[in-house]
Order: C-alpha cells, then structure tokens, then sequence
C-alpha cells in the first residue's frame, strides 16, 4: 500500500517535471530581440507590388541594422540625440530611464531597478511594443501596438502625441474595462522610466514603419550605402561619395526620423486642450440642472450624432462594423475581407492578431476607459479618441459639450437609457 | 491508470506551453542586423553635422 502511493507520488513528481522541462524548453538562451515589422512589410508589398512579387530580402538586415545603429537592443537600448548635450530631445527621452526600464528584470528592484518593461509590460505589449506579447491574443481589446505613434487617451488633440502626464496617469490608474491594471504602488521614478521606454518603443516603431514606406520608391538601391565611405579595400572615399553619402543620411534620418517623428514629440504639452470651465447649471445640485440633462440628451440624437455608434439607449450598439486604425492600417491595404480569414492569410502568418470589430462604449455602466472625471469626459468629447471612430467635436460650444457629458454621466441613471430587463423587479416600490 | 493519465497532461502541457512558447519566434522574425555595419553607421551619424 504504501510502495504504491510511493511510486504514484513518484510519477507525479514525474510529471510535474517533464511539464516544467516542456514549458522552459523553447526558451532560447539568447537575449531577447526586437521584432522585425512583417505586417507592415508585407502592407507595403501587397500596396506597390504587383501579385506575387518580393522586396529584396536583403532590405530587412539593412533596415534591422539602421535601427540598431539608432536604437540599440532591447538589453542595450540608446537614442539618437543628434545635437548633443544640446539636443531637445533630452527633455523627451533619458537614457538613464531607459536603462532602467530595459534590459533583464532584476530582483534587487529597490536597490537599483532593471528591466521593468519585460517585468510588467511585455507579456501583453511585447518586447517590441507591437502589441503581441505572449497574451495578446487572448485578450480583449488587444493590448496596444505602440509603433502607430497613436494613443487614445490624451489631453492633446487627434495627431499630437500624448503629454508624459497623460501616459502616466494611464500607468497609475490603469484603463477600466479592459486589460491594463494600475501600477499605482510602483514608485515615481519607475512610472517615469516606463513612460520614457514607451515613448522610445513609438518613435522607434515610427521610424520603422517610415523606413518600410520608403522602399517602393528605392527600387532595389540601399536605404543607406554604407559602402560610400566604408570601402571594402579601406580605401578613402571620394568627395562625390561622401556628398552623395550625407544626402542619403539627411534624407532618411534627418528628414525621417528627425524632422518626421522626435521634433514631433518635443513639447507635446504646448498643444494640451483647454478644458472650459463648466456651467453652474452642470452642478447636480442646481436647479436647472434636469433641464441641462436634457439639453445634452437633444443633443447626443441631433448635433452630437452620437447615437450613430453609441445607439439610442447608449449601450452602445449603434454601429458595430467598424475597425480601429491598428487594424484598418492594413485590412485596407489588401481589400481584406475581415469575416473570411484566408483572405488575410499573409498577415496572419507574420504575426498579424485576427481582426475585430471595436466596440463603440456601452454609456450605462458608469465605467469609462480614460477616465470617469468630468474633465476626462470632456477630452473625450472635444478632442476624439485617436485611432478609434470617436470624432473630435469641433462643432459643438464648450457648454454644448458639458451638457453632453451630464447626460452622459446621467445615463446609467435615467429610464430612458435602461433595457427593462436590467431594472430590479421591485424597483417602483424601491422609488416609492 | 495514473500513468495513462499523467501522459496524457504531459503530452497537453508540453504541446500547449510549445505553442505558446514559440508562437511569437516562428511568426514575428527577429530584427536581424550587423553588428559591424551597425557601429559604423552609428560613427557616421555622430561625425554628421545636424541642425
């Protein structure tokens, strides 16, 4: 008896074993490494190319060595700074932070802290910042894909990025609904850290894809000819080489990566939308404050057009066939036809997380993903949501859209907006 | 008896932990680059004159 639970705990541990060997076993010993952008290589393919036709392989070592050169590793990660110590982009990106938020996780985290993205990020976002760490798949939404430069919630409007403020207020209180937790006990300069890698992960990501765009034009020539002034035979370059060299090194860094994506980056605080102040009457308390709800509910079905995505009774199903820009970036590259999946096979195969539809906000359940501040609400409704079909209400007055977020936040409360089915039974003997 | 059905986990946990170990390896190809012509590059920038 006891000879038998013996070897029965004997070939359990067994088990467990083989299991844990199984799950180890495809880790490679090598540091991790960025991913090469396929999706977007196989975009441009699909947008320049005739069927069946290829870019040159040799185009993804050289791209792969231009952002090395730029960028570094994921355990050594560096920054261009083009001007020195003088360079703006000092204010935008630390090397000091990225260190800390690069490289392996450290257990001495206190001490001295390392590799706080793989720690707390990269699971869901990927080393890279593409979106598709190990997780992705499984969750919805999917997590986001940094190298779109877009971000949804924001204090800036549609095409300006997000300020450091926006990005950690995201990193403290998370975003409600959907997979991305808090990391309000982390302290302050490991919230700054991640911020800046996230940022380095964007503009990296950026250039990327700007260096993928730029190859349908070369025609089979080299993004940069190295070779104009590293000669084989070590010998000197010309001066036409060394101009023709400095024109190409303007053209796809200077312009590119310089003038295209950091100087974008500078200051993005200049451009953070003025919240006006709100109407007396937005207080619950005043008086006219039922007339101000009503105010905003004509116009969430007239003006504010809102009922077109958020639906009548704002549970959000008014239009539900419609796909972010992380997705629309390349179904619509390649007529992709998003309900038949051999339709998109190619990007499937390098990566590419199956499409879905987003979901416009269902208003009653009292929880919004930037935020449940009124100011957050405002934001929302002047500036849009970047990279969703959310608009900018550029039409609307401050008050018209105060008046739109106090019945926005009256919805969940109003009987208008309930289904019946969500109302409990003895709800009239409750009011009463 | 309970060997069939401990291979039976192995051979589930073995399959799913490889799929989701090396998804991400088979369908995403790393950036490859050269290391050498990396370091010359980055000399190059920093010797350019940017304004």
């Amino acid at each position: 008896m006891i000879g038998n639970s013996v070897s029965r705990l004997f070939y359990q541990l067994i088990c467990i074993g083989t299991a844990l060997l199984g799950m180890t076993g495809c880790e490679r010993s090598e540091p991790p490494v960025f991913r090469f952008n396929s999706v977007e290589w196989v975009k441009q393919e699909k947008t320049h190319l005739a069927e069946g036709e290829h870019f040159p392989e040799d185009y993804k070592a050289e791209i792969g060595t231009i952002m090395t050169a730029l960028f570094g590793t994921p355990d050594d990660p560096t920054f261009p700074f083009f001007l020195g110590d003088e360079d703006p982009a000092h204010d935008v990106i630390s090397i000091e932070s990225l260190r800390m938020a690069a490289g392996p996780t450290r257990v001495d985290k206190r001490e001295s802290a390392t590799g706080l993205y793989r720690e707390h990020c990269a699971h869901c976002h990927g080393i890279t910042g593409n979106g598709a760490g190990d997780t992705a798949a499984s969750l919805e939404p999917y997590p986001r894909d940094f190298r779109l430069g877009k971000f949804k919630f924001k204090s800036t409007p549609l095409r300006s990025p997000p300020t450091d403020h926006d990005l950690t207020e995201i990193l403290v209180n998370g975003i409600p609904g959907s997979a991305m937790p808090s990391f309000r006990t982390l302290p302050e300069d490991q919230i700054q850290s991640l911020v800046e890698y996230v940022k380095y992960l964007t503009m990296r990501g950026q250039f990327e894809r700007f260096l993928l765009g730029e190859l349908a034009a070369l025609d089979g020539e080299p993004l940069i000819d190295l070779s104009l002034v590293d000669k084989p035979d070590g010998g000197e370059p010309s001066e036409d080489d060394v101009e023709e060299f400095e024109d190409q090194m303007y053209a796809v860094i200077g312009e590119g990566l310089q003038e295209r994506i950091i100087a974008r980056w500078l200051k993005p605080e200049r451009k953070v939308t003025k919240i006006e102040a709100a109407p007396p009457e937005f207080d619950i308390q005043h008086q006219a404050h039922r007339q101000f709800v009503q105010k905003g509910r004509e116009l969430y079905f007239a003006k504010g057009n809102c009922m077109q995505c958020h639906g009548d009774t704002g549970i959000g199903d008014g239009q539900l066939n419609n796909f972010d820009d992380w997705t629309n970036d390349w179904i619509k590259s390649a007529d992709v036809d998003t309900a038949d999946p051999t339709s998109y096979a190619d990007f499937s195969a390098v990566g590419a997380l199956p499409p879905r539809p987003v979901k416009p906000r269902n208003l009653t359940h009292r929880y919004y993903r930037g935020g449940d501040h009124p100011d957050d609400l405002y934001l929302r409704l002047r500036n849009g949501i970047e990279g969703t079909p959310m608009p900018a209400s550029t039409a609307m007055t401050s008050d018209e859209i105060w008046a739109v977020v106090a019945y926005v936040r009256a919805m969940p409360y109003l009987d208008s907006t309930r289904d019946e089915s969500e109302k409990p039974v003895n709800e009239k003997q409750v009011m009463r | 008896m309970v060997i069939r059905n401990s291979w039976f986990v192995i051979v589930l946990i073995v399959v799913m932990s490889s799929f989701v170990g090396c998804y991400q390896r088979t369908v995403a190809p790393a950036l490859t680059f050269d290391q050498k012509k990396a370091e010359t590059l980055d000399s190059e920038i920093k010797k350019m004159e940017w304004d």
